[in-house]
């Protein structure tokens, strides 16, 4: 029997509940909330509805409540769900806790899950985490690769009553619990199925703040605490205000001069923010890699021996510290130290080591052909240091190869579009941050042959780690599945199919004005923010 | 004493050209030899990179030691060391070249359109003349850099090229503006009316007469349209929509060091020192050339 109860969850919820029964009638306690206003850099979100969104996390985490969710360690906690339960982990019992309301009011209902789950994983509608319902039963019936759906609703989720859903996965999955943390597997109000588009400009949600007014387009978003927010991570302040910026060192410069109290850091201000932000400069050591991808579609790349001679003539630690300032970590796999289950460190081997004769050397067995390379990546968000000096590494250590281009697209949608049309002719950008901290959501997204963001692993499939993360999936202990998810890793890094580069930080700085920014795997943790006096 | 006499006397008789009189005042202005200097060594610069660039024995721009990323001054590498760990005496010799091409193409793209669509309008006038004339209302009422931001963020890739192209579409206006009046006062001088008197017409009469008498002014005008063009080229590299690496530009420079230069500030100093002495002297040049050239400055 598989139990995903955490007792420490529970306990600390039951707490919560307990006391704020008992101070319901009396003055707010002054331990809940120290009060006061900050403000969050952030560029224009996509949607703010969490269902369809892929780029506004901190907004949506701030108007939503999750069933599930990691903080800023491996632990999972339990926000909405009362329990998640389940004999096989095939067939999952969701039960949400009592007592939760909407910021409009009405309760929270199984019902509202099942209804925004449905939209979320309805095809047409082409929400942006659609593909994180993908293991329920009856998304291929909403998603035919062809033609019309012949289903509106997910056979896989029933409303039991409620408070109880009842989900079938297609194959099993003892880190369901884990995934339902995704936004993706958010609730949605009955009042957002009236206009949809409406409700996306001021969405009503279950967390801890709710919107004040509407989302005004590239200036700002504000929301105020919700007084009956009913999680343990009661908000401390009163008042956020998401400013938008287009430009990332905008931003930056702004938090420098305390205009804006929370800003993400630019991959090029690394190496002076410490002189800028002191202790304020929070790295977040994050389950996340930067890889390069090959086009595996292209037979230039078809030779191991390419792949690992490119890999080789990288030196990960001069570029960390040139460009990054030392705050990254070089990767010699795909999952750091962080990873549930323990990291897989070393799986690369002498092939992520910096060697130069050793690279020359297999680019001189291999197949290669041509003294030209192509590097290519999205343009316009800052990332172009970082790979000149990658294709400067490649250039000047790799005799064979006299010019590395840079093919710099015009932004992350265009760039993106190029590998899912496979028109990539040299090596890429790749780059993934596990929204969960399962070595699980990287491998099935990127390197499963049927995952979402496959795109990033040049088109890499292999059965045999379909089969080991299947295998891992439905394994019955934690243990047992991360020993199995390194065993998947290890089957890839057989065929090297990428070059990993680094396990990278999540970086954000604040000003003089907040203190206790924690930065979590998918958010910053703005409940906990506490506005200084 | 007669012999003094007769030389000054021939003196005058050969140079009682404006040419002449221009070129006599120029060579003895300071300011023109000194900024005249500057500009020949900064072509040869970017015509022969290689011959400036090996002086400290680091010469290939594209040699970089990223360990040695953002380093100050050492021997030799006597400008220090980029973000990427490239010697910036090499590349700040090489910028050159990208910086005058752009100057340079962008003024003969004008140049030719002015002179075209100048003489055109001013001598032919009527419906040709307004057509022209509003054309190029509408290209100088659009906020140049504005415009140009707008074209360039379009274009996919950008070389020098396109860049100069884009550039030229926003430049030409003034030049023609020039033209077109210059050609419409010389139209009036007598020994034109005498040619026309004499049976010229058309083209002859605009190649023969018109033209070599009222092109000085805007050739003057090129001079200076060089140096901003070459503003122009580094303010929108600079903002990130002019020329792309592995392109070698000062504005490229600029653009690289504007996240740095509190850390290095040598990445920012010495491009701009080279930006701002070429374009100073492309200025100056065109300014002492306008004022040798301009009879009511004497």
């Amino acid at each position: 029997m598989t139990k995903w109860r955490s007792m420490f969850a529970i306990t600390a919820g039951a707490l919560l509940v307990v006391s704020a029964c008992s101070s319901e009638d009396e003055p707010e306690d002054a331990a809940g909330s120290t009060g006061g206003t900050f403000s969050v850099g952030t560029d224009e979100p996509d949607h703010l509805t969490a269902n369809r969104m892929t780029g506004a996390f901190d907004e949506v985490w701030a108007l939503y409540a999750p069933l599930t969710k990691f903080a800023d360690t491996a632990e999972l906690q339990y926000v909405q769900a009362e329990s998640v339960e389940s004999d096989d982990a095939t067939t999952w019992t969701i039960t949400i806790k009592d007592g939760w309301t909407w910021h409009n009011g009405e309760p929270v209902t199984a019902q509202n899950y099942a209804d925004a789950w449905n939209a979320t994983a309805y095809g047409p509608n082409a929400w942006g985490n659609n593909g994180q319902l993908s293991n329920i039963e009856g998304y291929d019936e909403l998603n035919p690769t062809e033609g019309e759906p012949t289903a509106e609703e997910l056979s896989g989720v029933e409303v039991v009553d409620e408070r109880t859903l009842r989900v079938t996965l297609k194959t099993a999955d003892s880190q369901f619990p884990y995934k339902l943390s995704q936004p993706g597997f958010v609730a949605l109000p009955e009042v957002a199925f009236d206009d949809l588009d409406a409700y996306d400009e001021a969405p009503i949600g279950n967390g801890p703040f709710m919107m004040d007014g509407t989302w005004e387009h590239d200036v700002e978003i504000r929301m105020v605490r919700y007084d009956d927010y009913q999680g343990d991570d009661q908000p401390n302040a009163d008042e956020v205000i998401f400013r938008i910026y287009s430009d990332a060192n905008t931003a930056y410069t702004d938090a420098i001069g305390g205009q804006v109290d929370i800003v993400s850091v630019p991959q090029t201000r690394l190496r002076q923010v410490e002189q800028d932000f002191g202790d304020r400069f929070i790295p977040f050591q994050a389950v996340r890699l930067d890889w390069l991808g090959f086009p595996l579609w292209d037979e230039r790349y078809q030779d191991i021996k390419v792949r690992q001679a490119i890999s080789m003539a990288i030196d990960r630690d001069e570029v960390n510290d040139a460009i990054f300032a030392g705050v990254y970590t070089p990767a010699s796999s795909f999952h750091g130290p962080n990873a549930i289950g323990g990291g897989t460190e070393g799986l690369c081997g002498e092939f992520c080591e910096f060697n130069p004769e050793r690279a020359n050397e297999l680019l001189d067995e291999s197949d290669w052909e041509g003294s030209t390379l192509e590097l290519w990546f999205p343009g316009g968000v800052g990332y172009e240091q970082t790979f000149e000096a990658l294709a400067n590494q490649v250039r000047q250590n790799l005799d064979a190869i006299d010019e590395v281009e840079l093919k710099t697209q015009p932004g992350f949608p265009a760039f993106i579009e190029a590998l899912e049309d496979e028109t990539v002719t040299g090596m890429f950008r790749g780059g993934w941050g596990s929204l969960y901290p399962s070595m699980q959501n990287q491998l099935s997204a990127v390197w499963a042959s049927t995952g979402d963001a496959r795109a990033g692993a040049g088109g890499y499939v292999e059965p045999e780690v379909d089969q080991l993360i299947l295998a891992a999936n439905a394994a019955p202990s934690e243990d047992e599945a991360a020993a199995l998810y390194q065993e998947a890793e290890a089957r890839v890094f057989e065929d090297f199919p990428a070059v990993p580069l680094f396990y990278a930080t999540y970086n954000f700085a604040h000003s003089e004005n907040v203190s206790n920014v924690i930065i979590g795997f998918s958010q910053i943790e703005l409940t906990q923010v506490v506005v200084n006096e | 004493m007669s012999e003094h006499e007769v030389q000054a006397v021939d003196d005058t008789a050969a140079k009682a050209t404006l040419l002449g009189d221009a070129w006599r005042d120029l060579r003895h202005n300071p300011l023109f030899l000194a900024s005249g200097f500057v500009v020949a060594v900064m072509v040869l610069m970017a015509a022969f990179p290689n011959v400036f660039s090996g002086w400290f024995g680091n010469g290939d721009p594209r040699v970089c030691d990223l360990g040695r990323s953002g380093d100050g001054p050492a021997s030799g590498h006597p400008f220090g060391f980029d973000k990427q760990g490239c010697d910036v005496y090499a590349n700040v010799i090489h910028g050159a070249r990208a910086s005058i091409s752009v100057g340079v193409l962008v003024t003969t793209f004008s140049l030719l359109l002015a002179i075209t669509l100048g003489s055109v309008a001013g001598y032919r006038g009527r419906w040709l003349d307004a057509l022209i004339s509003r054309m190029a209302d509408v290209f100088f009422g659009f906020p140049f850099i504005l415009g140009a931001l707008v074209v360039l963020n379009s274009l996919g890739t950008r070389s020098i090229w396109t860049v100069s192209a884009v550039l030229a579409l926003f430049m030409w206006p003034t030049m023609t503006r020039l033209m077109r009046s210059s050609v419409l006062s010389v139209k009036q001088m007598d020994y034109v009316q005498a040619a026309r008197g004499l049976g010229a017409g058309g083209w002859r009469l605009v190649r023969r007469h018109i033209l070599p008498n009222a092109v000085a002014p805007v050739m003057v005008m090129a001079t200076i349209t060089i140096g901003t063009a070459i503003v122009a080229e580094a303010v929108l590299t600079f903002l990130g929509v002019g020329l792309q690496a592995p392109a070698i530009s000062w504005g490229l420079q600029l653009s690289n060091a504007q996240t740095d230069f509190q850390m290095s500030p040598h990445l920012l100093i010495y491009p701009s020192i080279f930006l701002s002495l070429t374009v100073l002297s492309f200025i100056v040049l065109g300014d002492t050339i306008r004022e040798a050239f301009d009879p009511r400055m004497r």
